[in-house]
């Protein structure tokens, strides 16, 4: 597979997953970005690998938790505006952009958990994995940002 | 309370607003394309460094290795030469005349062959009008001779004229050069007058002794009598042309 050939296939998840990290599409655009040039330069190496998507996922989850560390000098605000944008008049739409007003608030290591768990569907062993820390430690991110975020957790002894 | 599911789905329309990926492949793409270009000047320069970083070295080793084996092989020929003389000094001391003979100059010379014999040539000398030539003709191998011979010209026991004599400069392997196989070599002689008709002999030396030749001549010029007219003047030859 070619470099062209797996970015078309993975921009668009990859994309989806660093708006839902990040809350902002333009960030998510440049984390993409600088992700897959990234990829672009190393990929006679991740192309060998067993699994490149999960590895470039791994990449993206890295670059968004030093992503902050290496742009905070240069974004004057260091947490991302929530979306602004008139919800629809849907009680739904309007719960899930307080959701998300939320989410961006939270810790960036406990934002990346949620999003690999709920939006990826990635276990807690694969989760720990690609943040390079321990289960448990995942397992303390999900539960204190699941409780800043008032959610109850169903299926998290399930996991 | 919230459940988890809400938050899926919050993930999931927030993903929705994702920016197009056609935007960022074309990005991806521009920027990629942009690094090589940059590394288009960085290749070239590290191929020179690394070639020079290489090849000045070697070069410098081949250089050395060169060096050393001319002067291995100067110091050689010097040891030779050296034998040669302490050869020929013992000669000088045991055998008088046949060291000096030994001393001729047959040995160092910018050619390895032998002088030339007279069996390796034939000699002619012929008079034309005013002027005589002389021409050695090679019957063999190649042979070296002296650039500019001598030639004594007798009358009875009397020699009127001669080339230079030197012995010294006889020695000198700059004054001979290599006659070809089946080449020739051919010099010009000067004459004085009418002298030294037609029967009459010269010696020709070319460095190995003169050697005995009868003068062909063509017609006398007007006014020269038949007879041999000796002359005092010192024969004048050019220098051989065809000795390489």
């Amino acid at each position: 597979m070619t470099f062209e050939e797996f970015a078309a296939a993975q921009v668009g998840p990859l994309l989806g997953m660093a708006a839902a990290m990040s809350g902002d599409p333009g960030l998510a655009e440049d984390l993409v970005q600088e992700v897959l040039l990234k990829a672009h330069r190393r990929w006679r190496r991740i192309e060998r690998l067993d699994a490149p998507p999960a590895y470039v996922r791994r990449m993206l989850v890295n670059e968004f938790l030093s992503w902050r560390r290496k742009w905070a000098r240069y974004i004057p605000k260091a947490d991302v505006e929530p979306d602004t944008r008139q919800p629809d008049h849907a009680e739904a739409h309007a719960e899930r952009s307080a959701l998300l007003a939320e989410v961006v608030k939270l810790p960036r290591r406990q934002r990346a958990v949620l999003v690999l768990r709920y939006y990826e569907g990635m276990s807690d062993a694969q989760i720990a994995e690609v943040l390079g820390c321990a289960e448990t430690t995942v397992r303390g991110y999900a539960f204190r940002g699941l409780a800043a975020l008032r959610i109850e957790m169903k299926s998290a002894e399930l996991r | 309370m919230r459940s988890e599911d809400d938050l899926r789905a919050a993930f999931t329309a927030k993903a929705d607003d994702a920016p197009a990926a056609d935007q960022v492949l074309r990005a991806v793409r521009r920027a990629a394309s942009r690094r090589p270009d940059r590394r288009r000047w960085l290749v070239p320069v590290i191929g020179v460094a690394a070639a020079a970083a290489v090849g000045v070295p070697l070069a410098l080793a081949v250089s050395h290795s060169s060096n050393t084996s001319s002067r291995k092989a100067g110091s050689g020929n010097l040891q030779t030469a050296a034998g040669g003389r302490a050869a020929g000094s013992a000669n000088d001391s045991s055998a008088g005349a046949a060291g000096s003979a030994a001393a001729k100059p047959n040995a160092p010379g910018p050619n390895p062959s032998a002088l030339c014999s007279p069996d390796d040539v034939s000699v002619s000398v012929r008079r034309e009008a005013g002027e005589g030539a002389l021409l050695v003709t090679s019957r063999g191998p190649a042979c070296r001779m002296a650039r500019v011979p001598s030639l004594s010209w007798p009358s009875g026991s009397t020699t009127f004229g001669t080339q230079s004599d030197d012995s010294q400069e006889k020695r000198n392997p700059a004054n001979f050069g290599v006659l070809p196989v089946h080449g020739f070599a051919t010099a010009r002689v000067r004459w004085h007058g009418c002298g030294l008709p037609s029967g009459m002999v010269v010696y020709v030396d070319w460095g190995n002794g003169p050697v005995k030749v009868t003068v062909a001549a063509a017609p006398s010029p007007a006014g020269c009598a038949t007879t041999p007219t000796p002359s005092n003047q010192p024969l004048v030859v050019s220098p051989l042309n065809g000795l390489s």
